[in-house]
């Protein structure tokens, strides 16, 4: 019953992503891939009425070397706020902040508890990694973050008997190098998934300083990085209904720091190192699903430069117990509960600090007719000092009508959200004050979803409106008492916007097949602010675009692929008084590949060219990025399936 | 990459009583024609966020009432550095020292036009001139994880070629100079000396020992200098020298305060000095006998100056990442209005 429910659900929140995975999974190369499950689900059960996109899945084995946030750029509406190639790089969802996306990782949030915010720069997927984006706020699933919304990192269990092994070369303009080496092994009962990569690049490219007097022609300084990713997998299946799952993944990353246009170039670098090991049994208990999780994150970030030296190191314990039961064939409970400690020990803290957080959470999935679902959330937070308020999510899907292989559901969500101040806010030496209020924000969307099967045609089109407000926004301002910046629960910020997102499939046959999608955000996002006669006035938060718009194509034909993708991204302030901005960009990368198939073996061959129309942007002001620039890869392949 | 209408920044409210302002230029009878359209004004220098190009000069004519809070960018269609430390005229030339761009930008004073650059300048904060060919700036070198630690320097410039000639050792973190009688006085903030540079030489002739952190100088109807000093862990002072007197100094303390010394200037007449120190705004006239127990204003400001010809006060106020304000006072203390800048409003220039 709970499977068919689940089914059903999936039918209409994301069935889209499901349909375009499983014609890409038919049109997979020679060598067969291992199946992909949804791992989502255990989300998107409960989402209903809320925007959950799950990016193709197969993307990442089709192109490995992809970063996310390449992804992130390339296929969705989010502005990605990058301080260089390879540098830190952001996310915020729907005019919110940086520190308003969660990032969870296999159900754990791992966005640093020091900055509260995950460097995307930071997490490189492994292959196996599947990529998911909560638009809009979702305290009650996701927890502390999840203002703005959130990205959701899932690395899927399956126990389908393979044996495969893969290795990857890639070289690119500016020292870009790749390598890249995983294997994946299951029996059916033990299934094992390893993953390594080491990416490095000079970026040594030239870019115009339009900062200097001239407008001199330079070589970007001090922007080089190296970065090795280990990632390992091991799922064993206890009984027929239980199973083990143990996951480590560990990044080391150092970077020289891109400075400024124009900035005195302070060798300035940082080094990250993250390690996140997590254990999860599930089994049937009671009649329900049962699932304990824990895990252990160890969090190394020091940066130098000329002048100052900042170490900061942060364990992290937690643990999360849920139980699943259906209380009616169409009546879904998960109630759970989760725990978090906090262990910091940072150079600017008066010493180390150790916090701990709590949070239960109930969510139900009602289904009352056929046509219709219904979802709702709740979550209490309990924090060391103050408490965050209860978090409820009320959503729901109606099927209004169904014919000739054309469904269109509507869909509306009531959303509210909560973020505790980070670490830094409370404890920094000077100017933390652990007395700062979380945030809270309420989050209204609705919208509707055309779905379309029909022949070698399919194709999912979403449209949302939405309306967001984040009260007691914190934000740093210089001090009442002295020349340092303090925290203060200072803003109330209030966006609205629209989301367009389109998806196609024609596949002609076998051997042929086009994709294209695309991906608009209109997006306002506004705070009141004075002005030079000290009235109170709505300006636009920075460095978010009023437009950003994404599409992408991509073309098979027997075993050639070409892709390409392209971007534009509107005017973005860069400052909160709308003094200064980063004109319009559009930027367009392209991608061929060939496949040559032996027996079991596999080779693939691929070019890529990246900002092709060579457009002179920036994503920070004055942060330069990369011209028009090339990479070339191999990659080889071994696979067996009995 | 933008230009904002000057009418945007029409100041609607600006100053009830004009007349304070409207003496700016009447001594000036040597040339009618205008040399430039911001040739009368008050340049208005803001630094900038920390790492980033936003520093900025804001241009207020208080003659016409106009306001252009980021000139150098609508005249020259780039920003100006990061961390715009101080801005010095010369000749018909402003010299900007941008600490973290590691330059001066020099610009016409009279259009505000780019006409040049000073490279190769480490950390560059004070500029004094000997005339329109040469002149001497301040940097901090050195600088290390526990802070400025090296000694610091003094750079010659020739302003004909905008180059450095000849750099000169001092001491720690030399900060405000001052050009007197063919002589630099440069403030080794990071010390307790005044180091003296004979500018014939271009060596250090001597040093005068002043105490803790001496950080600005000016000069008095008196030909006296007087130097603002100390206030970290030690009580602050205001120093007197007597160039003609054998650099002798007299010492007139503060109680001691929490932070240290701001911003020295003195007024047109040359007899009343204005300072930061502690949080406030201090005046002492250069005839008292001891310094002021009392503040003028109690406002922290981040800038400090005085209008030569009306007296008018201006303090520049707040913002590390957003919109500085200046805000005017009356010689007695009493506010007359605000407007906004740029971000951190750190100096004044009269023109």
């Amino acid at each position: 019953m709970v499977r068919r429910l689940f089914l059903f659900a999936l039918a209409t929140v994301a069935t889209e992503l499901l349909a375009l995975r499983e014609s890409h999974a038919q049109l997979k190369d020679t060598v067969q891939l291992a199946p992909v499950t949804v791992s989502a689900q255990r989300y998107t059960r409960y989402a209903a009425g809320s925007r959950v996109q799950t990016a193709d899945s197969l993307l990442l084995q089709r192109r490995p070397g992809l970063t996310l946030a390449d992804m992130l750029q390339q296929r969705s509406p989010l502005y990605l706020r990058s301080y260089g190639n390879g540098m830190t790089a952001t996310v915020a969802f729907r005019g919110t902040s940086s520190s308003h996306t969660a990032v969870l990782w296999n159900g754990f949030n791992i966005a640093l508890p020091t900055l509260g915010m995950s460097d995307f720069a930071l997490l490189p997927p492994s292959i196996n990694t599947q990529v998911s984006l909560q638009h809009g706020p979702s305290g009650a699933l996701h927890g502390s973050g999840a203002v703005g919304g959130a990205v959701l990192l899932d690395n899927p269990v399956s126990f389908a008997p393979q044996q495969q092994i893969q290795v990857q070369q890639e070289l690119g303009s500016f020292g870009h190098q790749r390598t890249a080496a995983g294997g994946s092994f299951s029996n059916g009962r033990l299934a094992l998934t390893s993953s390594f990569t080491r990416t490095a690049g000079d970026n040594d490219f030239w870019f115009k300083n339009t900062t200097a007097f001239g407008s001199p022609w330079e070589t970007q300084q001090n922007a080089a990085f190296a970065q090795t990713s280990l990632a390992q997998e091991l799922h064993y299946k206890l009984a027929p209904e239980q199973r083990l799952t143990v996951r480590g993944w560990y990044v080391k990353t150092h970077r020289q720091i891109q400075p400024s246009m124009g900035s005195a170039n302070t060798h300035a670098q940082q080094d990250d190192e993250n390690l996140r090991l997590m254990g999860e049994w599930q089994g049937q208990l009671a009649d329900g699903t049962t699932t304990v999780r824990t895990a252990f994150f160890n969090d190394v970030l020091n940066y130098k430069d000329d002048g100052v030296l900042s170490l900061s190191k942060v364990n992290t314990y937690q643990s999360q117990v849920e139980h699943e039961r259906a209380l009616l064939p169409n009546l879904l409970l998960q109630m759970g509960g989760e725990g978090q400690l906090f262990k910091a020990d940072v150079g600017g803290y008066a010493g180390k600090v150790q916090e701990q957080r709590f949070s239960a959470y109930g969510w139900l999935r009602y289904d009352p007719l056929p046509m219709l679902q219904l979802s709702l959330n709740v979550r209490q937070a309990w924090v060391q000092g103050f408490n965050p308020p209860l978090t409820p999510t009320l959503g729901a899907n109606l099927q209004i009508l169904e014919q000739g292989g054309n469904t269109i559901t509507a869909k509306a969500n009531v959303s509210r959200s909560y973020r505790v101040p980070t670490l830094n806010d409370r404890f920094w030496r000077p100017g933390g004050n652990p007395a700062l209020k979380p945030e809270s924000g309420w989050g209204y969307e609705g919208g509707l979803v055309h779905q379309h099967k029909n022949g070698p045609l399919t194709g999912t089109t979403e449209l949302t409106g939405y309306a967001l407000q984040v009260k007691d926004w914190i934000q740093w301002q210089p001090s009442a008492t002295g020349g340092y910046s303090e925290p203060v629960n200072l803003q109330r910020v209030k966006g609205n916007g629209a989301e367009l997102d389109s998806r196609w499939q024609y596949r002609l046959d076998e051997n042929r097949s086009l994709s294209a999608g695309l991906a608009y955000a209109y997006t306002i996002s506004q705070q009141k602010l004075p002005d030079e006669r000290a009235q109170l006035q709505s300006r636009q938060l920075f460095y978010v675009p009023k437009h950003k718009v994404a599409t992408w194509t991509e073309v098979r034909y027997r075993s050639w692929w070409l892709s390409s993708d392209a971007t534009f991204t509107g005017r973005r302030f860069t400052d909160n008084d709308n003094n200064n901005w980063l004109p319009a960009y559009a930027l367009v990368n392209f991608g061929l590949g060939k496949t040559f198939a032996w027996r079991s073996f596999e080779t693939q061959l691929m070019a890529q060219v990246q900002n092709l129309s060579n457009t002179v942007y920036q994503t920070m002001a004055y942060r330069a990025m990369p011209p028009r620039n090339f990479r070339v890869s191999l990659a080889l392949r071994w696979a067996t399936q009995p | 990459m933008k230009v904002n209408t000057l009418k945007k920044y029409f100041l609607y409210v600006l100053l009830g009583s004009s007349s304070l302002l409207t003496t700016s230029c009447d001594s000036d009878s040597e040339d009618s024609t205008p040399k430039g359209a911001y040739e009368h004004g008050v340049f208005i220098l803001n630094e900038g966020q920390f790492g980033t190009p936003t520093a900025e000069v804001s241009f207020l004519s208080p003659e016409t009432k106009t306001l252009i809070p980021d000139l150098f960018n609508k005249v020259n269609n780039r920003p100006l550095g990061d961390a715009a430390q101080s801005i010095t005229f010369i000749g018909d030339k402003a010299y900007i020292a941008v600490n973290n761009s590691e330059k001066i930008e020099v610009a016409d004073a009279y259009s505000f036009a780019s006409k040049g650059v000073i490279n190769g300048l480490k950390i560059p904060r004070y500029v004094a001139a000997l005339n329109n060919n040469k002149a001497y700036v301040t940097e901090y070198v050195g600088y290390a994880f526990s802070g400025y630690t090296g000694t610091g320097r003094v750079s010659v410039l020739d302003l004909t070629t905008n180059s450095v000639t000849k750099t000169i050792n001092v001491g720690l973190l030399p900060e405000g100079v001052l050009m007197y009688n063919g002589k630099l006085y440069v403030a080794n903030s990071g010390g307790n000396t005044i180091s003296v540079i004979n500018t014939t030489t271009d060596a250090v002739e001597s040093t005068i020992l002043v105490g803790e952190s001496p950080k600005h100088l000016v000069l008095d109807a008196n030909n006296k200098i007087w130097v603002l000093r100390g206030g970290y862990g030690t009580p602050g002072a205001l120093v007197k020298i007597d160039p003609a007197n054998n650099n002798a100094i007299t010492s007139y303390g503060f109680p001691l305060g929490t932070s240290g010394p701001g911003y020295l200037t003195i007024n047109g007449a040359k007899n009343t000095l204005y300072f930061t120190y502690n949080g406030s705004v201090y005046t002492m006239a250069t005839t008292a006998t001891s310094a002021p127990t009392t503040a003028l204003i109690h406002r922290d400001a981040y800038g400090l100056g005085i209008d030569p010809q009306s007296n008018t006060l201006y303090l520049g106020l707040g913002g590390y990442t957003s919109n500085g304000w200046v805000v005017r006072y009356q010689p007695t203390g009493t506010a007359i209005d605000s407007f906004q800048v740029r971000i951190l409003p750190n100096g004044f220039s009269f023109r």
